[in-house]
């Protein structure tokens, strides 16, 4: 595998709900650069571990994480670290959009806001218009900035919520199935995204397309029964995988 | 390997391998034959070697139709990608041995009313060599075999001895006696269109590394075959020079 800096680093990561182990002991090299892709059947563990890198399973009751998750070296899960920060630097977009019932120029500007990192409301407007340009939504909404963002079709939606994760200046962005409510042209809109993001942005996606991982991602991660099973380039995984689970999984053999 | 999930892709792969061996056999018999016809100086039998190559080039079509609804329907990956493609690769290789086939059948008039072309021997070994070695790569091909597909990419070295010494026979033979050149001129093109099958059985041997293992055969193939940079002599002129 090319080596690009590694952004995170865990080791015998483990995930249980409410005392059932979920994950059982996943090591992995995460690197900075480009987009990383988890694919495996429902139930594998691909979600619970993407929640790991933003400490989002800390809001699930009952969940619990053990094993060593270090992002540029720095243990995540360290009791001096706010999670609230944390997520600052490791944006997350669901499967669902989910726009704040605001407008779409609210939405953009609240992270900025709470996390002041704007000195006044030029700042500000600078932020929300780089962050819609970078998520290529600018020219589709600048016109209607004070309209709701509920009321934006679910692409725009979907990269309305990128936008508002682009604009807290984030390092991560992480995807959960950002494509599965999209249509064919909005699927194809967000994976150019993602491939521009990739170049300033370290991405981690979950997706249950196997096509969508393998256009959009570098490098793939399969997972099955809560263990990492294979992990290469994505050109690798999908015309040679070594292990036979994956191959089984990727050609449509095993669900 | 397993079966797939959604069932109407395993016929489609089935479907492709089915018309591939179908083809594959054709092909060996269409060598077969030919080198049979040149040996028996059986004319009638060259004709239908003739004859046959439409249903090759058929086949052939039917495969890469079937391989473009694959790649455009079921998106294969993995084994399934590599089948798909080694598929295409193979079909293309077997075309053009049916061409040579069918080439080398359309020569086998005038070689057999010459009496006097030298080499008849040397050309029925190599062929039964070269018809074994496109065989033994469709073997290799059916039933995954990377050894024997190996074998069949070093054999190639034998075909190409045969080759130089074809046309080493029949060009002294002509230069001895020119009231052969008709027969012995087909017959040296007849050798290198043998020569160029065994060429073609051995990127089948490569393909069914590549499905198998992902990789073509990263062996560097034996390249024996001189025929078009050396200068054949008659022993008299080989006399004269020492």
């Amino acid at each position: 595998m090319s080596q690009s800096k590694i952004k995170f680093s865990c080791r015998d990561v483990r995930v249980s709900y409410s005392g059932k182990e979920a994950l059982h002991g996943i090591d992995i090299e995460i690197e900075d650069q480009g987009v990383t892709a988890f694919i495996g059947p429902s139930g594998c563990g691909k979600s619970s571990f993407l929640r790991v890198f933003n400490r989002m399973n800390d809001t699930i009751p009952g969940c619990t994480v053990s094993g060593i998750v270090k992002m540029d070296g720095e243990d995540i899960y360290s009791p001096h670290l706010d999670p609230v920060l944390l997520r600052a630097r490791v944006g997350m977009v669901f499967q669902k959009p989910n726009p704040f019932p605001k407008s779409i120029y609210d939405n953009v500007a609240y992270g900025p806001r709470i996390h002041g990192l704007a000195a006044n409301k030029t700042e500000l407007d600078e932020i929300v218009e780089s962050s819609l340009t970078k998520a290529g939504l600018w020219a589709e909404v600048k016109d209607r900035l004070k309209d709701s963002g509920t009321g934006l079709s679910g692409g725009q939606q979907q990269r309305l919520v990128i936008a508002r994760a682009i604009a807290v200046s984030p390092e991560v962005i992480l995807m959960d199935e950002p494509a599965s409510a999209l249509d064919p042209i909005a699927t194809a809109k967000l994976e150019e995204l993602i491939d521009e993001l990739s170049k300033k942005f370290c991405i981690v996606i979950v997706t249950h397309s196997m096509a969508q991982a393998a256009r959009i991602s570098d490098r793939t991660a399969f997972f099955h029964m809560g263990n990492l099973i294979e992990y290469d380039q994505t050109s690798n995984i999908f015309t040679n995988p070594k292990d036979s689970r994956t191959q089984d999984y990727i050609t449509g053999r095993i669900g | 390997m397993s079966e797939h999930i959604v069932s109407s892709f395993d016929e489609d792969m089935k479907g492709l391998r089915t018309e591939l061996f179908r083809m594959g056999h054709l092909v060996v018999d269409q060598v077969n034959s030919c080198v049979k016809a040149l040996k028996s100086r059986d004319d009638q039998l060259a004709n239908r070697v003739h004859l046959n190559d439409k249903q090759v080039d058929a086949i052939n079509d039917d495969i890469e139709e079937r391989v473009m609804s694959i790649l455009a329907l079921r998106h294969p990956y993995a084994v399934d990608l590599r089948e798909t493609i080694a598929a295409l690769k193979v079909a293309r290789e077997l075309e053009r041995i049916g061409d040579l086939a069918k080439n080398c059948a359309m020569r086998i008039g005038v070689i057999i009313t010459d009496d006097k072309v030298k080499g008849t021997k040397k050309i029925n070994k190599m062929g039964k060599q070269v018809s074994a070695n496109v065989a033994m790569a469709m073997k290799a091909y059916e039933d995954r075999d990377t050894d024997l597909a190996l074998d069949v990419w070093f054999g190639d070295e034998a075909i190409d001895d045969y080759c130089n010494a074809v046309f080493e026979t029949v060009l002294t033979g002509m230069m001895a006696d020119n009231s052969n050149i008709n027969g012995a001129t087909q017959m040296t093109f007849f050798a290198k269109n043998l020569e160029r099958m065994g060429d073609h059985a051995t990127r089948i041997a490569s393909a069914t590394h590549y499905v198998v293992t992902a990789e073509s055969i990263r062996e560097k193939r034996p390249k024996s075959d001189r025929t078009s940079t050396t200068r054949y002599l008659l022993e008299d002129d080989e006399d004269d020079e020492d």
